[in-house]
Order: structure tokens, then C-alpha cells, then sequence
């Protein structure tokens, strides 16, 4: 009887090792495989993060920073406006907070308008979507319509 | 070397290393305090029965299989047991034949005084007739099939005992002046080669024997006290048996898990290794959820440069004075563009919007263009009316590209 109850003991407790470890083991393995699986998507979106970390695409940029990164642009036009928006939520697109804002100013040159964009479309200390530009030559010049979404990704 | 109590049915003799100690005719009790007289200092007995009726039984049984042999002898054992006294049971196998071989001595034998007495000097009790196979074996070492042996008895008689192989055949007690035929006449009409085969082996003294079985490790055939059994006690021995069987099946499961454990652990130990090697997401790095949600929505993103560029290739190109331009960006990207013509004659002016047309097709080939205003409002969904001609003809142009 001590024999068979050593035995049984014996039986049952491997088999409860066995079964823990087999968990262990699959917990394991999962966190692996989504380890991985992130880290292959991290390198196949290499450019994208270095981008997102460079542009600040999660911390929320300060308007009166980006207001005044905006004065970079004013020797390029003769008049020069800019208007942002309140923030609003953009569900359809996923957790995406928009701030609208819009530049308006008059240049004489059709190159001071191509050059001011390219700047503010590079170096623009956030993630900007155009939703449209207008360009009309009046007699005071080139007048031009930037209207821009100013977005970043709400964690929460 | 053991002194040896030969038991005969006329009486004992106590002999020790082939000298004969005492020769007694009288019964057990008065038998006793002589021999105990000359087995003083420890002496070890060995009890050779050598009497009629107390010869061993062969019997022939048909070949089994071996738990069959032991369920059988099981049994015998058993019915044995049951009547109590000694005796022992065994199988034993010659030339492909099996005899249960059995010798028992009941309860109300006189033997069984001597037995138990001899018990008290360690005593070991055989009977004689088996002994004998051993020491023909010994002495004469003969090939022949059956083997005789003839001794004499204290009493004067002598015993015929007749072997085929190890089976006693015949066991006589005779007179001294009977030769061995009669005994041969008895058995040559069932075994008709024994005549042929026969080693007839004569001692003159019955002590050669004895002094043989003496110095016997071990008797050929031990007889063993018999006693009822407990009848729980194969009920027992089953259930041990079956817990063992069970036990050892468990420790076998047992020890397998641990096999596949051992096994798992060395695969978890790499699987760590690989979760401490693969980099684990900088702090400050934006999470996959976020990365996604750019990736969505700059699907389809076109640099607003690029169009402009292209735009203003073609105006180039074709000699338009561009007025206005707007491109809004939605699912798609819709360009609006307004330009100033100058042409002499209707006809240039037609076939140069034409052309204009053609190559701003070539420029934006899966766009789709809309003439929303055609110089002079010449298209056909708008209203043309003579005027003046001007100068420079504003005309307007929709782009759209999916």
C-alpha cells in the first residue's frame, strides 16, 4: 500500500510538473512569437517610427511652440496669417486627435511659395496632413491658402 | 558432516562419518535418551526414511503452460497443506516428460515423533529412495538407462530399489537370500529393454550410503513441515501482486512525465535565452497600434510638391499663364486649375485647348478631367455667345485623381 501510494504520489506529482511547465512553456512560446512578430514589424517599419520619434506623432506639441517655429516663414511672404483650430477627435481613423490650422499669406514669387511649403511640409514639428492649398495671383501677388490637419495618435 | 539417523521399519541406526554410533529395535520414547546420549556438542542429524509405503509418487502430467504448472502445484500444495504433517511437491522434468512428483508423511505417522525430535538438532529430513539417483551418479557414473541398487539392512533383509533415470520404479524390501530377478521379473513386463539396460550396483555395507547422504550440502528432496494455509493469503498475495504491477505502471507513467518535463525545460531555457535576446521596444518609441495608425492614414499620401511641380511643367510646356490653383485633398486629390490663353484665331485657340488637353492626359493618366469653363465658353454645357475677343481667355480645368 505504501508502495502504491509512493507511486501514485510520485505519478501525480510529475504529471501536475509536466502540466505546469507545459504552460509555462506555451506562455513562453506565445510572448516569443509576439516578440518576434514586433520586431519584424518594427524593422519592416524602420522609417515610419524614426519619423513618428523625430515629428513627435504621441507627445502633444505645445501651439505656441509650433507658432513660433511658424515665424520661420514669414520673410517669405509680405503678409502672413495663421489660425489653428480647436483639437477634435478623429475616431474614424483610429484614436487620432486633428488640430485644423490655416496659413494664409501674400508673396511675390511663385518660388517663395514653393519654398516656404517644402519647408513646412519637412521640418514642421508634427505630423501634417494637407486637405488643401490654394494658390490665386491677385495684383498684390501670389496669394496662398495652406489649410493643413495638425494630428497625433492618442495613446488612451 | 551431519551424523545420519537411518529409519528403517525394523528400527534406527545413528551412525557418524560411516561408523555406526547405535543400532535400536525399541520405540521413540525408549529410542531417545540413548541417541541424545551421542549427540551431545551440537551435533546436526540428518533423518533418512528408509521404510515401504513411504516411497515418493510420480505423476505424469501433459505438458502446460507454465502458470498452469504453478496454479496445479498451487493446488496440491494446498490439499496438502490441508491434512497437515510433511511431505513437499514438486515438478520434475526428464527427456521432455513432467511428473509432479509428491511424498508425504501424515499426521498420525510415527514418524513424525522422530521429525520433530530431530528438529532440535537442526534436522534435516529426506527420503532415502531419492537420495539414491545422486548417489549412483556419483559412484558408478553409468550411461545405462536403468540403474539397480541393492543394499543390505541391519535387520539382515536388503532393498531393492530400481531407477529409470531419476523415477524410482520399484522399492522392495527382500530377504537376504532373494536375488535381484524376482524384483526384475516384476517390472520387466512393462520396461522390456530393462534387462538390456540395466547397472546393477551391490553394497555390502549400507553405511557407504549413509556416509554419502552425510555430506550432502543439501538433501535431493528436503521434506518441509506441512500447514493449513491462510486462505486470505493468496487473496493477499494477488493484491500485492496487483499493487505491484500498479505501482510499477504509475512509476512508469511517472518517470515518463519526467522525461517529457526534462525535455520541455531544455526547450524553455532557449525560449528564454530568445526573449532576453530579442530587443525589447525602446521607451519613447511609439507602440505598434500607433505605427498602424499612420501607416493608415498616409495611405494613398502624395507629396503636394510633386503635383505642383508636375503642374507647373505643363503650364510651362504648353505657354499657360496659370491664374489660380487649388488642390483639396479628401479621399482623393481634386486640383482646380484656372489659365489665361492667347490665340489670334478661334480655330489656333481650339485646337491649342485641345492639345493642352492631350498632354495633360499624358501628365495625369488615371486622372479623370472635367472642363469646367472651355476658353470663350465654348464646351458644350455651357453658353457661348459672341463677344469681343479679349486678349487673354480665362479658361478652367478639374483634375481628379483617385
Amino acid at each position: 500500500m505504501v508502495t502504491l501510494w509512493f507511486a501514485m504520489d510520485f505519478r501525480d506529482s510529475q504529471e501536475v510538473h509536466l502540466e505546469e511547465v507545459r504552460r509555462r512553456h506555451h506562455t513562453l512560446n506565445q510572448s516569443v512569437h509576439l516578440l518576434e512578430a514586433e520586431a519584424r514589424f518594427r524593422q519592416t517599419h524602420a522609417q515610419d517610427i524614426a519619423t513618428l520619434r523625430e515629428k513627435g506623432w504621441l507627445k502633444p506639441i505645445s501651439r505656441l511652440v509650433a507658432a513660433e517655429w511658424l515665424e520661420r516663414l514669414r520673410p517669405f511672404f509680405k503678409t502672413f496669417a495663421y489660425t489653428f483650430e480647436p483639437e477634435g477627435l478623429k475616431m474614424a481613423d483610429g484614436p487620432l486627435k486633428a488640430t485644423p490650422f490655416i496659413l494664409e499669406g501674400t508673396s511675390s514669387f511663385d518660388r517663395e511659395v514653393y519654398e516656404s511649403l517644402d519647408l513646412l511640409l519637412e521640418k514642421f514639428p508634427g505630423v501634417l496632413i494637407p486637405r488643401e492649398i490654394v494658390l490665386v495671383r491677385s495684383p498684390q501677388g501670389i496669394e496662398s491658402r495652406f489649410v493643413f490637419e495638425w494630428m497625433r495618435f492618442d495613446e488612451r | 558432516m551431519r551424523d545420519i539417523l537411518h529409519i528403517t521399519d525394523e528400527g534406527v541406526t545413528l551412525s557418524r562419518e560411516g561408523q555406526v554410533l547405535c543400532a535400536l529395535d525399541s520405540s521413540f520414547e525408549e529410542s531417545r535418551p540413548l541417541l541424545e546420549s551421542y549427540l551431545k556438542g551440537g551435533q546436526k542429524i540428518g533423518l533418512v526414511v528408509d521404510q515401504d509405503f513411504q516411497t515418493p509418487f510420480d505423476e505424469k502430467v501433459p505438458s502446460l503452460w507454465p502458470w498452469d504448472k504453478a496454479r496445479l502445484l498451487f493446488h496440491k500444495k494446498a490439499s496438502l497443506s490441508l491434512r497437515g504433517g510433511y511431505g513437499r511437491c514438486t515438478f520434475i522434468q526428464e527427456k521432455r516428460e513432467t511428473c509432479l512428483r509428491s511424498v508425504y508423511i501424515p499426521l498420525h505417522s510415527p514418524l513424525l515423533a522422530w521429525i520433530e525430535w530431530a528438529k532440535l538438532y537442526q534436522g534435516r529430513v529426506c527420503i532415502g529412495a531419492l537420495e539414491v539417483p545422486g548417489f549412483l551418479k556419483y559412484h558408478t557414473r553409468s550411461s545405462k538407462t536403468y540403474q539397480m541398487l541393492v543394499y543390505p539392512l541391519p535387520s539382515g533383509k536388503k532393498r531393492h530399489l530400481i531407477f529409470k533415470g531419476k523415477h524410482l520404479l520399484l522399492s522392495r524390501l527382500v530377504p537376504h537370500e532373494e536375488d535381484e530377478q524376482t524384483s526384475l521379473h516384476f517390472l520387466s513386463r512393462t520396461y522390456s529393454d530393462l534387462r538390456d539396460g540395466l547397472e546393477i550396483t551391490q553394497l555390502t555395507d549400507p553405511l557407504i550410503f549413509m556416509k554419502f547422504v552425510g555430506r550432502q550440502r543439501r538433501s535431493t528432496f528436503a521434506l518441509h513441515p506441512l500447514k493449513p494455509r491462510n486462505n486470505q493469503r493468496p487473496l493477499m498475495a494477488g493484491a500485492l501482486m496487483v499493487s505491484l504491477v500498479w505501482s510499477g505502471l504509475l512509476i512508469f507513467q511517472g518517470i515518463g512525465f519526467r522525461t517529457k518535463t526534462e525535455a520541455l525545460f531544455s526547450v524553455i531555457v532557449a525560449l528564454q535565452h530568445a526573449e532576453r535576446t530579442l530587443s525589447p521596444i525602446d521607451e519613447g518609441s511609439p507602440s505598434r497600434k500607433a505605427i498602424e495608425a499612420y501607416g493608415q492614414l498616409v495611405v494613398g499620401y502624395k507629396d503636394p510638391l510633386e503635383d505642383i511641380e508636375t503642374l507647373s511643367h505643363l503650364l510651362e510646356q504648353q505657354d499657360l499663364y496659370l491664374e489660380k490653383l487649388a488642390v483639396r485633398y479628401g479621399q482623393g486629390r481634386e486640383i482646380m486649375l484656372e489659365f489665361l490663353m492667347r490665340e489670334s484665331t478661334k480655330s489656333a485657340l481650339a485646337t491649342r485647348f485641345e492639345k493642352f488637353l492631350e498632354a495633360c492626359h499624358g501628365y495625369f493618366p488615371t486622372a479623370r478631367l472635367e472642363v469646367m469653363s472651355a476658353p470663350l465658353h465654348s464646351s458644350p454645357h455651357e453658353t457661348f455667345k459672341m463677344s469681343v475677343a479679349d486678349d487673354l481667355i480665362l479658361t478652367s480645368l478639374k483634375i481628379t485623381m483617385p
